[in-house]
């Protein structure tokens, strides 16, 4: 690379002002610009980078609180047991259950967990808390889902109101294990069930691959629905998987016994 | 960039070498009219250094991008392969809870994640994480010590507090009491493996809260009458678990000798969890039986 303009503008050679040739000033211009559209090129490229590494973070993030909830959650989960409880149960039946419905791709969950809060107002019933999942559309979005739970405490007349509490997540499936198969929905108020919650359960979040915060767009708009509210197949989503080990299901003995069948 | 007039580099004809020379030597000769007097420009080393300092820069630049975008590519995969092995644990504490003690010696090695345990699609989504799980024996010294032998891993040998204790164990645990089970989740990054382990102790709580269960007091063997209300409880409740929330069904469980009738393990832990308000509620037919016992007492 050689500068041969020199530092002054003006120059002056055997009695002639130079200045910088045509093609000095056209190379230099012509280096200029690749310079320039270079780095802004490089720039652009960064703060997209940076934006779908933050909205990746974000939606991993989001997965694993999710998850977390749902697990501490259904690790606490609790029936009482008609033969062992027979002080709680309520005119001879248990008020407690365990109820996973998957209908049209739409999963609700809802059980009865137990808290060990001694000091509950509502006596030797009031550390039983119902708890609900559900996958809602998003009060933000309204292309979007939302994972929304509930709680009370089993027996107080209040309304069960979900509320969203990770944005973003698209689906939750669970599946029960009842000692032989995978089963899709659970209900203790059948008989097949046997008033009982199963051992193990399998946990399937997903979450959209993209945030939906998008700055200053109506999230009604038909701009933003055809650009982020399309449907997502299941290949795109992200998602995070488990098994979760019910404790207190150690008080029933599993619907099948197959274990055996169960593999690692 | 600072311009230095006083060197500068000269490529002639005669010399397609490159040199440098000081711009205070001697005037160039008209054969090397690269310069016209009074012109200065940078030389090779300069445009070097100039160089190969952008080299850096840029290079440092596209370095932290890439360490960035290998950083969450890695937080992802340790939060699948977390959640992995979390959910393995849990599979492990279902086996502990549905199986007999003694089949938990578990050493699988390189095994792929599954449709049947994970489900639809688990096997295609996790085709580059792999688990190790291993399961075994574990002895812990201080019982190796009070039973008079060697003592655990350290092996700690000499002499045992009494050969009573060994032979009480060995009625109560049989010759499982504890184990260690360790689960790896790796995954390739690049040329090298990442992982993930969790590592759990189990214990033989199914043979312990048998024997539990079917202890009376201090020196008195249990009565026929409680065996027989043991019995009926159990029955009653199909095989579930006969004290507390914790405890186990014992169809394939050991049975127990004789001896002090203690708190269970299982329900000081339950106790732990639910409150008082669930010891009430496990007040039934074994709740009956264990007051019997302390009338008994």
């Amino acid at each position: 690379m050689t500068w041969s303009g020199g530092a002054a503008p003006a120059r002056v050679a055997n009695g002639l002002r130079s200045g910088f040739t045509l093609l000095e000033v056209i190379i230099t211009v012509a280096l200029l610009t690749s310079l320039v559209l270079a780095i802004s090129s490089l720039m652009r490229r960064s703060f997209d980078m940076q934006l779908s590494l933050s909205e990746r973070a974000q939606v991993s993030s989001r997965l694993n609180v999710a998850m977390e909830l749902v697990r501490q959650d259904l690790e606490q989960a609790y029936m009482l047991s008609v033969n062992e409880d027979k002080v709680r149960l309520v005119d001879g039946s248990t008020p407690t259950y365990f109820h996973v419905d998957t209908f049209g791709g739409r999963t609700t969950v809802k059980f009865t967990t137990l808290h060990g809060t001694d000091d509950a107002p509502q006596g030797a019933a009031a550390e039983l808390i119902e708890v609900s999942y559900s996958v809602e559309t998003s009060r933000q979005y309204a292309t979007r889902k939302a994972l929304f739970r509930a709680q009370r405490i089993l027996g107080v007349d209040t309304d069960l109101v979900l509320e969203p509490v990770v944005e973003g997540i698209a689906a939750l499936e669970l599946e029960m294990w009842n000692g032989e198969r995978w089963l899709r929905a659970w209900d203790t108020d059948k008989s097949e069930f046997k008033q009982s919650i199963p051992h193990l359960l399998r946990v399937r979040v997903q979450a959209y691959p993209e945030d939906p915060m998008v700055t200053g767009e109506d999230a009604g708009s038909d701009e933003f629905a055809s650009r982020v509210g399309g449907e997502f197949t299941s290949e795109l989503l992200d998602e995070r998987r488990s098994l979760i080990y019910l404790s207190w299901a150690r008080r029933f003995t599993e619907l099948k016994t197959k274990t055996t069948t169960l593999k690692f | 960039m600072e311009h230095k007039p006083q060197c500068q580099g000269v490529l002639s004809r005669d010399n397609p070498g490159i040199s440098v020379r000081r711009a205070d030597a001697a005037p160039m000769t008209p054969h090397s009219h690269a310069r016209r007097a009074g012109e200065q420009s940078f030389s090779l080393f300069e445009t070097m250094i100039a160089i190969g300092m952008l080299a850096v820069v840029m290079l440092q630049v596209s370095s932290i991008q890439g360490q960035v975008v290998y950083s969450l590519e890695y937080g992802q995969n340790l939060s699948k392969g977390i959640w992995l092995a979390k959910g393995l644990v849990a599979k492990l504490e279902y086996e502990w809870a549905t199986r007999d003690f003694s089949e938990l010696e578990l050493a699988l090695v390189d095994q792929k994640i599954q449709d049947p345990l994970w489900g639809e699609g688990a096997a295609s989504l996790y085709q580059d994480f792999s688990y190790d799980l291993t399961s075994r024996e574990w002895k812990l010294p201080l019982l190796g010590f009070l039973a008079g032998g060697e003592g655990g891993a350290g092996g700690t040998s000499g002499a045992g507090a009494s050969p009573l204790v060994a032979e009480q164990l060995k009625a109560v645990f049989g010759d499982h009491v504890m184990k260690i089970a360790t689960v790896e989740v790796y995954w390739p990054e690049g040329a090298r493996r990442a992982s993930t382990s969790l590592s759990m102790l189990l214990v033989n709580q199914k043979a312990l809260d048998t024997q539990i269960m079917t202890m009376s007091s201090p020196g008195a063997a249990p009565t026929s009458e409680l065996k027989d209300q043991f019995t009926d409880a159990k029955q009653d409740q199909a095989g579930a678990a006969v004290v507390d929330p914790r405890g186990e069904d014992d169809a394939d469980a050991a049975g127990g000798a004789p001896g002090d009738k203690a708190e269970p393990a299982t329900r000081q832990r339950a106790a732990g969890a639910a409150g008082e308000a669930s010891r009430r509620g496990s007040g039934d037919d074994v709740g009956d039986v264990e007051d019997a016992v302390e009338d008994e007492q």
